[in-house]
């Protein structure tokens, strides 16, 4: 008899365990309820989201902001970092075998072909038209409509839908210039009120080497990231785009037939072959972090980075030139003046178990009531309503620089086999910088890529034959 | 009597067989480690590098024959990749032996002083290329590195040693000669230790000088360890990624692309499996011929 209760007990409690953590397991006990005070973020009490991203700042700023979404809705917010460079496996594998380990995923626009083509994020075009889940404050204008082209948007290659929405902003990030107003100043390289003067062209770049390294023999007039791979494509953007380039992607047309050996290119291979010979001798072993290194030391007085490295500089306990560093977009050439446009989005993943919830913690950390305080925390974001927030600018001066873009942008490739391209024509362009003839070279580095864009199924042939 | 003794001892046919499949069951947890571990696994790898092969299954995975390989084979960055790759073994493995048979010589001298240099001059081995790598790139920069900081207070000019192709090579096979000489010392200083007396002294009687000794008694001696050694660091400098992966990149341009870091990349970093499938398979069978070879040499020593 007894025991025949306790077997009814045990059977009964185990039932209500399973039945609440079914519920809770769900992710939908409380979903339609709202946070108090607020009139789109819903609880989401048992539900786990895992956001996966890069180590930095950003990311550290976007801790900050999840962890004010977990307090607020209930759910659990884990948030992984980890090296950049190993990223795009982890998704793929991840993807690959339909673990749904992670409910957001951040990329670079230069991965979102494999994204994209590849079924791994959702279009959020749906979930922003949905009103009991997108936040009414979310303000998609505040965004420039270049960067939610670049970092919304996948048109190219087999995309299942080229207006769909597949991501918004996660990192900002635009390459500009950093020079030393102290030595600028000193070597009279001034505007006409007397203050430092940074060069508008790569031309009047190249002059002011020459007459700062007469001036600071023992000083690095310039220094560029141009170690092979990415640094060197990113440095060449801006600089290809000056002298003509196609925009936003001066790489190659909508057939990836390349187009960067053309004239545009040649032009400014030849200016950066100039410039090298005023930049350190190791310059192409320099990736972004020994420039801003570099920089940081005083050791050169003028740099090219990505926006995101340049708090070190202004920091007075890892910079020597905290107090006389000035900022300015990088130079231009006959075609005028473009900013080179990198950074990170975030999707929600395609195989997440609580897509609902993704997406408002998505909106949360993306939306423009927060923009001030990602910045503030060591985000980037692109939103004017930021750029133009005098706190920001206060703490970082180069803000307003970066909506130079609407101005003149241009961009790298989005599509699968970019990464491969991206490292050949690097390679290329190092070539050319340590002797190689600079159209042999250029050529060469076309045919390869028109190579390997045919090879991996686009169809370069349509615009020409290999050149 | 002796026939009923027979029958009585001859095994039943059910325990014949078990005798005759006893060997297999022996041998089975071996193969089917082997099998699991790495001929099913080769063998996969050799059907993906038929394929074009994206990790991810939502995307098309065509079959492409021998196009991959066809494509390889026109690719001046394989042949750039394989010339690198053997550049950098003949002068690292080589530089490895040379210097690993002299510390052992010294460390081998009667001489209390020199044998306490054994440990230390083993403490590389025990660092992870990871670490060795980052060590190495800070000790190796151009403005900022110990190297030419010490090769400036002397009053010679710096070395550019990651900016420039054929120093950053150089560069690759300073790091790879530092961590695993070591290894070759401790292999080569085991084959010394082994050594008979005997001939030594036959040879002191009859006069024989130091180099004389070194020339017709150790190094015939000590040949097969060399190759032993010479096996092993040939097919390790094959698999060389993590310092690329942290010294150079495979750059300045492609001077340091080795094929292991080609291969990780075209996998893991361009989404290209059958490419970097098709890659493997090349570089086992060249990794293959090479051990076969040395294998070979290894026989006919130990026959003469």
């Amino acid at each position: 008899m007894k025991s025949s209760m306790s077997r009814r007990a045990l059977s009964a409690w185990v039932g209500a365990v399973s039945l609440t953590a079914l519920v809770c397991g769900s992710g939908q006990s409380q979903a339609g309820e709202l946070v108090e005070g607020s009139d789109w973020l819903q609880r989401w009490e048992g539900v786990k989201l895992t956001l996966s991203s890069h180590t930095g700042p950003t990311t550290d700023a976007i801790k900050e902001l999840s962890a004010q979404f977990a307090e607020l809705t209930g759910a659990e917010v884990e948030v992984i970092d980890e090296s950049w460079t190993d990223l795009l496996s982890k998704h793929l594998a991840d993807a690959a075998a339909g673990g749904g380990t992670y409910d957001i995923l951040t990329w670079p626009y230069i991965w979102t072909g494999h994204y994209v083509e590849g079924g791994m994020v959702e279009d959020l075009n749906d979930w922003f038209a949905n009103e009991e889940l997108a936040d009414p404050r979310f303000d998609m204008e505040d965004i420039p409509e270049a960067v939610i082209e670049v970092y919304g948007r996948y048109r190219g290659g087999a995309s299942p839908n080229p207006d769909g929405l597949w991501s918004v902003p996660y990192k900002f990030d635009v390459y500009l210039a950093q020079y030393r107003t102290d030595l600028y100043e000193e070597a009279g390289i001034v505007d006409a009120e007397g203050k430092a003067k940074p060069p508008e062209t790569w031309a009047e770049l190249l002059d002011n080497a020459k007459v700062l390294k007469e001036k600071f023999p023992d000083m690095q007039p310039v220094v560029f990231p141009l170690a092979v791979d990415d640094p060197m494509v990113a440095t060449f953007l801006p600089m290809i785009a000056s002298y003509g380039g196609t925009i936003p992607i001066p790489w190659y047309d909508a057939n990836l037939y390349p187009t960067f050996q053309d004239q545009p290119g040649q032009d400014a291979v030849a200016i950066l072959n100039e410039l090298k010979e005023y930049m350190p001798a190791d310059v192409l072993d320099m990736d972004y972090d020994r420039v801003n290194a570099h920089m940081s030391q005083g050791l050169a007085a003028y740099a090219l980075n990505w926006n995101a490295y340049l708090p070190v500089l202004l920091d007075p306990d890892a910079s020597t030139i905290s107090d006389k560093v000035a900022f300015d977009g990088t130079p231009g050439g006959p075609a005028g003046r473009f900013s080179g446009l990198g950074g990170w989005q975030m999707g929600v993943s395609a195989q997440s178990a609580n897509k609902e919830a993704a997406f408002q913690l998505l909106s949360w950390l993306g939306g423009r009531e927060r923009g001030v305080d990602f910045a503030m925390a060591g985000g980037s974001a692109a939103r004017f309503s930021v750029a133009n927030d005098p706190k920001v600018v206060e703490a970082f001066p180069y803000y307003p620089l970066l909506m130079d873009i609407l101005e003149g942008y241009a961009a790298r490739g989005m599509d699968r086999s970019w990464a491969e391209l991206q490292r050949t024509i690097g390679v290329g362009l190092n070539k050319i910088l340590l002797g190689q003839d600079p159209v042999e070279g250029l050529n060469e580095t076309a045919g390869q890529t028109f190579d390997q864009a045919e090879r991996a199924g686009y169809g370069p042939s349509a615009t020409a034959a290999r050149p | 009597m002796a026939t009923a003794a027979a029958e009585f001892l001859r095994p039943s046919l059910g325990k014949r067989v078990s005798q005759k499949r006893y060997p297999l069951f022996l041998v089975a947890p071996a193969f089917l480690t082997l099998f699991l571990l790495t001929i099913y696994p080769f063998i996969y790898m050799v059907w993906i590098s038929f394929h074009k092969w994206p990790i991810l299954p939502t995307l098309p995975r065509d079959f492409v024959g021998l196009a991959t390989y066809s494509f390889i084979f026109r690719d001046p960055e394989f042949w750039n990749s394989v010339g690198v790759t053997a550049t950098y073994m003949f002068l690292s493995v080589g530089l490895q032996l040379s210097l690993g048979f002299f510390l052992a010589l010294l460390v081998a001298a009667p001489n209390p002083v020199l044998r306490w240099f054994r440990l230390p001059f083993i403490i590389p081995v025990f660092v992870s290329p990871v670490v060795v790598g980052l060590i190495w790139k800070f000790m190796l920069g151009y403005d900022l590195g110990i190297i030419n900081y010490l090769l400036r207070s002397i009053g010679l000019e710096g070395v550019n040693w990651l900016g420039d192709q054929t120093n950053a090579l150089l560069a690759v096979v300073l790091v790879d000669v530092w961590q695993w000489t070591p290894f070759t010392f401790l292999i080569l200083h085991a084959g010394l230790s082994s050594l008979p007396s005997e001939p030594y002294e036959a040879a002191a009687l009859d006069g024989a000088s130091r180099f004389q000794m070194l020339r017709y008694i150790t190094l015939p001696m000590i040949t097969p360890v060399l190759t032993v050694a010479l096996l092993f660091r040939v097919l390790d400098a094959f698999k060389l990624f993590d310092v690329i992966y942290i010294l150079t990149r495979g750059g300045p341009g492609n001077a340091t692309n080795l094929l292991a870091y080609n291969i990780w990349r075209k996998g893991f970093f361009e989404n290209q499996l059958g490419y970097a499938a098709a890659l493997s398979v090349i570089m086992i069978i060249i990794a293959t011929v090479l051990a076969l070879v040395l294998i070979r040499v290894m026989a006919r020593q130990d026959r003469e």
